[in-house]
């Protein structure tokens, strides 16, 4: 392949980089004790969520950004970022599609996520959150049906404050780390979800993230309770504008699973990376935890991570509950000067407790990028059980794949594996697919996808497909 | 400041005009420097990521004298039984940090081999050595404080092609407790050049001491250098000791790493692969019972194009023993071809028993092949069984199994020899 057909593959710009014009109704730059008073006071609060944001504010004043993570940036100015904006809108919100902002739905539509009819033909629940605020939720009412909770955070916070007291911060604590005591100072808004007892999920519950408006540091916090016997896959998928400052965003997801509950939790990410010389693109820090508090749980994360300038996240499980299971399937690409310092935390406590860590790195141009993760077996952790392995893929001579797993183990009758390896694309495999007439672009793709086929096939059906063009479109060239 | 760091720098006024080669500013300042380090950084903390698993709050607050032993050498008949290759013929022995020479004995060495007890070494032929301890490039509080005492050692320089066919053994016994010992080993290989030794620390003493000691490695082109590591120290004891290596093009280090006993040790084990075609084996073993406390940092770095390295670490726990692994191979950016093994397994034979492990690759270059495995597991419930049903009694079968698990380490060792009296050792112990 000739170097200028590579050079215009790699070079191809961010596709779903547009800005929609719609009035903001944002908060000035700034974080202070009011700047929490007034989002909490905006979205008609009550006095307990006030008093743990204003807690979580009072902690973070007093810690520092982690720096241990191998990711460079410039320093965040925390003080430079508008940490509310909501679109202007109706005073009681959008009672069905018609009502949205039209503007809203023509950026969906280009995305290729038709709400509506996407959530009809596929059977799936959309929360869409753009920018802050939740604009249209569908399927609720064959949610209700089951006594399925399915809504945004402020509304849940309006309609069930105690299922929202009792679970908020009860997996991630306010001082849990700097980003998470960020978040649960100013998060604006996110996605509720409670399964009841005995209530398996009718369909995929989908949440599209979409980063609006200019210089708004997103920071959702996600909670999703699975009571006993439940069942739940939630789908999140982000794509943002295109800009040239760096925008922070912290989220938090928790996971609760009680006994014998199941939560499945997939990300497609493809946030805007920044352009090749590394300007620009989204700065992102977010905190996902679950915990399997009830025996025989299980919490599965999914995540094929492509997009964001630099990425900071660990989705991790705590297995409390005997018999509880984790797992962690992860596919994070890096190209041009993007950075990804990610993995999970497999934390046991329970007996007969097991987890599973797959995750694929796939590195081209300038892109850095580390597994950092942690599996701990406590004491108390009788038969534990952990198979970890972790493959990097490297595309050019100037990129950079790094390993850090921490693996303690206190009990003796544990099993625990951790496997790696770090390698380019075997010049004997692109060689069988050329030699068959493929072309080069269509040889790498096929063999990277092979590569995360393992986690591909984890995915909901519909992520699968849209997960394998984003890695196809990203990589295109990376290798001549 | 703290007590400890306060604690050193008095010891170091208090001995002053008794370290060696006082009369040589070179090695004054180098003493000084040494010394300025090590206050500067102070003992590390858990805080800190290479010691993250590791407290050295009991060792901080011995305040040990630096000073060498004074008590009267053990003969050689009680020592005998303890040393690896009691009938090597050429050995230097060390009693309490000071040399012995009627414990020692040198024999024929070919031409072009030098091999000489720190002591022995006059100020003014000091200077190449010198100079191959200014390459140890990671610094650590502990590598400046020996750099600040450093005392008694082995010096051993191999002109180009000279070759010792036979291992030599550096036998470090200490007797009494109370004492820090800085030691110093340094291996000087020329092109072509060949040597095995075995460097073997012995604790006999009941009471606290501390034995910190560096190892510092050249290979020119072609050399190739057999090190084993044999710690047996007492069970009271500190041990802290780093090999600090770097091979020339198509060079080889074998390094072999045995802590068998001790209260606390740490070892940081590191080589620079600094020219196409260098090798490394870096294996090693660790045992621990009761309270005992074993770490093993080894960074390989991959600095050149066609380098290879191989890597095999294994873990014993029992009792309430912990032991950290920390494996890292740092591949540069223009290292093409690094073919990069490394393995860690462990085994665990008690809940009180603790490891943690990390085996860490920080790759910045594209055609590399690199692999690492970690492990944490029990017995074989299989394989003991075959054992039972054939007889043999719960406790043998356990120590049988244990022992091939230790055992198989030895295969990397090439020199039958030091291979047989290695096995020898290992099924020593697991029986008793």
């Amino acid at each position: 392949m000739s170097d200028s057909t590579l050079e215009a593959i790699i070079s191809q710009e961010y596709q779903h980089g547009f800005e929609t014009a719609v009035e903001a109704d944002a908060l000035p730059r700034g974080l202070s004790e009011e700047t929490v008073r007034l989002i909490s006071a905006k979205k008609n609060e009550p006095e307990f969520l006030l008093e743990w944001r204003l807690a979580a504010y009072r902690r973070w004043l007093e810690m520092e950004p982690p720096r241990w993570a191998s990711v460079h940036h410039p320093p965040i100015d925390y003080q430079d970022i508008i940490y509310y904006s909501a679109p202007k809108s109706q005073k009681d919100g959008p009672k069905s599609l018609d009502e949205v902002d039209p503007e809203l739905l023509k950026t969906y539509e280009k995305l290729g996520i038709p709400l509506h009819e996407r959530a009809i033909l596929a059977g799936v629940a959309v929360d869409a959150v753009f920018d802050s605020v939740s604009v249209a939720t569908t399927f609720k009412d064959k949610l209700a049906e089951k006594g399925i909770i399915f809504c945004s955070f402020s509304e849940a916070v309006q309609e069930h404050p105690d299922l929202v007291r009792q679970y908020l911060g009860s997996v991630v604590p306010v001082q849990d780390n700097f980003y998470a005591a960020l978040n649960s100072a100013v998060f604006s808004d996110g996605s509720f979800v409670y399964i009841p007892p005995g209530v398996r999920c009718p369909m995929e519950l989908s949440t599209y993230f979409r980063i609006n408006a200019k210089n708004t540091g997103q920071f959702e916090r996600t909670l999703i309770i699975a009571d006993r016997d439940a069942y739940v896959s939630y789908l999140e998928g982000c794509t943002a504008p295109m800009r040239d400052e760096n925008q922070l965003h912290a989220a938090v997801v928790e996971l609760v699973a009680l006994e014998n509950a199941q939560i499945k939790y997939s990300t497609v990410q493809n946030w805007y990376p920044g352009d090749k010389e590394g300007r620009g693109g989204i700065y992102n820090f977010v905190t996902k935890r679950g915990d399997c508090r009830g025996a025989h749980s299980k919490i599965s994360w999914t995540q094929v991570e492509t997009g964001s300038a630099i990425t900071w996240k660990y989705p991790s499980v705590i297995l409390r509950g005997d018999h509880s299971v984790g797992e962690f399937y992860s596919v994070a690409l890096t190209n041009h000067r993007q950075q990804a310092d990610t993995g999970t935390k497999m934390i046991h406590m329970g007996k007969n407790t097991r987890s599973t860590v797959i995750s694929k790195g796939i590195s081209a141009g300038h892109g850095h990028q580390a597994y950092r993760g942690l599996v701990r077996i406590a004491r108390a952790a009788q038969n534990a059980r952990n198979y970890t392995q972790c493959d990097s893929l490297l595309l050019g001579d100037r990129c950079a794949a790094h390993t850090f797993p921490y693996i303690e183990v206190k009990n003796a009758s544990a099993k625990v594996e951790h496997e790696a390896s770090t390698s380019r694309i075997g010049e004997d495999q692109l060689f069988f697919c050329r030699q068959r007439g493929l072309s080069m672009e269509d040889a790498v793709s096929m063999i990277v996808n092979g590569f995360c086929k393992e986690v591909f096939k984890e995915l909901p059906m519909e992520f699968a497909v849209e997960a394998q063009k984003l890695l196809g479109v990203s990589l295109e060239g990376s290798v001549g | 400041m703290s007590m400890a760091i306060a604690h050193y720098q008095s010891e170091f006024e208090r001995l002053g005009a008794l370290l060696p080669w006082q009369g040589s500013s070179q090695w004054q300042l180098w003493r000084q420097e040494g010394l300025a380090h090590f206050a500067a950084q102070g003992f590390p903390s858990t805080r800190q990521e290479e010691w993250k698993y590791t407290s050295l709050t009991a060792l901080e607050k011995l305040a040990l004298s630096c000073a060498p032993g004074d008590s009267a050498p053990p003969v050689w008949e009680s020592l005998e039984g303890h040393v690896l290759l009691p009938r090597a013929r050429h050995r230097l022995v060390f009693v309490d940090g000071v040399f012995q020479p009627a414990l020692s004995r040198l024999e024929s060495l070919p031409p072009g081999v030098r091999v000489r007890p720190l002591s022995a070494v006059p100020a003014q032929d000091s200077a190449p050595l010198q100079a191959q301890l200014q390459a140890i490039r990671s610094r650590t509080p502990f590598t400046a404080l020996n750099a600040a005492f450093m005392t008694e050692g082995v010096w051993v320089s191999a002109s180009p092609g000279a070759c010792l066919d036979e291992p030599m053994m550096v036998l470090y016994v200490t007797t009494g407790g109370g004492r820090a010992h800085h030691l110093v080993n340094a291996y000087d290989l020329g092109a072509g050049a060949c040597l095995t030794v075995v460097e073997q620390y012995l604790g006999l003493a009941q009471d606290p001491y501390f034995v910190n000691q560096v190892t510092g490695v050249q290979l020119a082109a072609g050399a190739q250098l057999t090190h084993l590591k044999l710690q047996q120290e007492g069970a009271r004891s500190y041990h802290i000791g780093a090999l600090q290596a770097v091979q020339q093009g198509d060079s080889r280090l074998e390094s072999h790493a045995f802590a068998l006993s001790g209260a606390f040790g740490r070892n940081d084990l590191e080589t620079a692969l600094h020219e196409p075609g260098a090798a490394v084996v870096m294996n090693g073993l660790y045992r621990v019972n009761g309270r005992e406390f074993q770490d093993f940092h080894t960074c390989i770095r991959h600095e050149s194009p066609d380098c290879t390295s191989d890597e095999y670490f294994k873990g014993v726990l029992d009792g309430s023993g912990r032991a950290v692994f920390n494996g890292k191979i740092v591949v540069a950016q223009d290292a093409q071809h690094t073919a990069s093994r490394q393995s860690n397994h462990n085994l665990l034979l008690s809940d009180q028993a603790e490891v943690d492990t990390k085996p860490q690759l920080e790759i910045f270059a594209d055609d590399v092949k690199c692999s690492h495995g970690a492990t944490v597991g029990q017995l074989d419930e299989d394989q003991w069984f075959y054992l039972r049903s054939r007889g043999l009694e719960s406790d043998h079968a356990r120590a049988l199994l244990i022992e091939a698990f230790a055992l198989e380490l030895l295969s990397g060792i090439g020199d039958t020899g030091l291979r047989a009296a290695m096995d020898q050792l290992l099924r020593g112990r697991s029986h008793g």
